[in-house]
């Protein structure tokens, strides 16, 4: 069941023209999902009756993976396609963690 | 240089949060007392104060300003509070905290810790209070050209507003929403756009209402700051006669230069402006050119900077990407002359943005 899965606060996502865009406050990066996926991304915000083929249950395991999703532990992929395109360019802003790579003198230097 | 002080350790973030604010005080009361200014925007009255007036200047000189704008009104109450230390702070965090994501929080307040920007932030939302403590004592010259920008993003998001990262060109209160990543070309265009006798609201971060009641009703920005950045190789730069950057070794990376908009151009920055297009530029052709672009192409190049620069509310993700599936969506290319790429987009506005 679609139901078993779950959208991490820190994780948002909204449909736009058929695809999805989906973004991850934590790290800052963020995912476009084709329709396929989209659709199963829908279906997770969705009633929740219905039962996954095997395809969704593929793209939900690789969104858990990503940590996108939160859901059932322990089921592998049983295909490589690729679920989402994921970029990067503003998760380096968000990289540095101040709070445990200081140094002793104090922050904000960074441990060298 | 000042010397480092010691806060000392709090038993909870509020209680931390307080000692800050009681230092903060004790350093504006050693250096000869601090300076304030007032603002508005969108009916929304913020009190900037600081330890130093070097470390206010930049800000008033970012924000909207025009005759006026900065008011002597002590003694009138502020409905926020902002106060801006800079100041090294010799001291290790309370790590006995659980951090998540660089921010801890308890009933009263929430702290962010940045190392980018070297700050530390407090935001108190039941007393619309916030404090930036500046460790590293240069200023970036990002957050010049946008200070605040994670406060004043929660500030105005209280009121339904949010930041959007973009600039806009505009005429007769019609206008688009340039939006890009870095390098894009963006700030080159409105100020390209700007000499041409267009109007803008802002280049870099401005501020978006929330969606019309109207359907089929354009979607209303406003001002915040008055600052462009450009970068030298940008063929705005000698045309805009901008000073050559002033930049702190600290962040010699980053040498684009500062165009105060309302001080270079008076008369192009307005309060609001209607946005019916969305445009999303791309430099490197032969001639300008404005098509119709995918959405979603749109709402990468919005929505991720816009976001994450500033306070990453859920509210301002989904306002963004409702405000790219009502707005229609075009890609600019962009020349290398700025005079063609503003005609450009002076010739769309009048036939498309009716």
């Amino acid at each position: 069941m679609f139901d078993r899965y779950s959208i991490p606060a820190h994780v948002m996502g909204d449909s736009i023209e058929g695809e999805t865009i989906v973004i991850n406050a934590l790290t800052g990066a963020y995912y476009t999902l084709d329709s396929e996926a989209s659709a199963v991304w829908s279906a997770i915000t969705g009633p929740g009756t219905e039962v996954p083929s095997e395809d969704a249950l593929d793209m939900l395991r690789a969104l858990v993976d990503e940590g996108l999703l939160v859901g059932p532990p322990g089921v592998a992929r049983t295909t490589d396609r690729p679920v989402f395109v994921k970029y990067t360019d503003m998760e380096e802003l968000l990289l540095a963690d101040p709070i445990h790579e200081v140094d002793d003198r104090g922050w904000p230097l960074l441990r060298q | 240089m000042t010397a480092p002080i010691y806060v000392g350790s709090a038993r909870r973030p509020w209680e931390y949060a307080e000692s800050l604010r009681e230092r903060g005080a004790m350093i504006a009361s050693d250096t000869g007392g601090g300076q304030q200014a007032d603002f508005f925007v969108a009916g929304v009255r913020v009190t900037v104060r600081t330890t130093a007036a070097a470390s206010l200047g930049f800000v008033i000189e970012a924000l909207v300003g025009r005759d006026g704008f900065v008011e002597d009104v002590s003694t009138a109450a502020p409905t926020w509070t902002i106060d801006i230390v800079n100041h090294l702070l010799d001291e290790a965090l309370p790590f006995e905290w659980a951090w998540t994501d660089n921010v801890v929080a308890d009933e009263r307040v929430e702290l962010r810790c940045d190392q980018h920007n070297r700050t530390i932030t407090v935001l108190c939302n039941a007393e619309r209070w916030a404090l930036l403590w500046r460790a590293g004592l240069s200023i970036p010259p990002w957050e010049r050209a946008a200070p605040l920008r994670p406060i004043l993003d929660n500030v105005f998001g209280s009121t339904g507003l949010t930041m959007v990262h973009g600039g806009t060109l505009g005429i007769d209160g019609r206008a688009v929403l340039i939006s890009a990543i870095g390098g894009s070309g963006k700030s080159t265009c409105v100020v390209g756009g700007i000499r041409r006798g267009m109007t803008t609201v802002g280049d870099d971060f401005i501020l978006l209402d929330p969606p019309p009641v109207e359907p089929n009703t354009a979607s209303t920005v406003r001002g915040l700051y008055q600052t462009a950045r450009l970068h030298r190789s940008s063929p705005a730069w000698s045309l805009a006669d901008v000073e050559p950057p002033d930049i702190h070794e600290q962040w010699r990376d980053d040498d684009k230069s500062l165009v105060l908009v309302n001080k270079r151009y008076p008369g192009a920055l307005v309060d609001a402006q209607q946005i019916h297009a969305i445009v999303v530029p791309e430099v490197g052709h032969d001639a300008p050119s404005l098509a119709p672009m995918g959405r979603m192409d749109a709402l990468r190049a919005v929505l991720p900077s816009s976001f994450v620069l500033a306070d990453r509310r859920p509210e301002s993700f989904y306002r963004i990407t409702e405000f790219v599936r009502s707005t229609p969506t075009y890609r600019l290319r962009l020349c290398s002359n700025i005079e063609r790429n503003a005609e450009a987009i002076e010739h769309f506005l009048a036939a498309e943005c009716t």
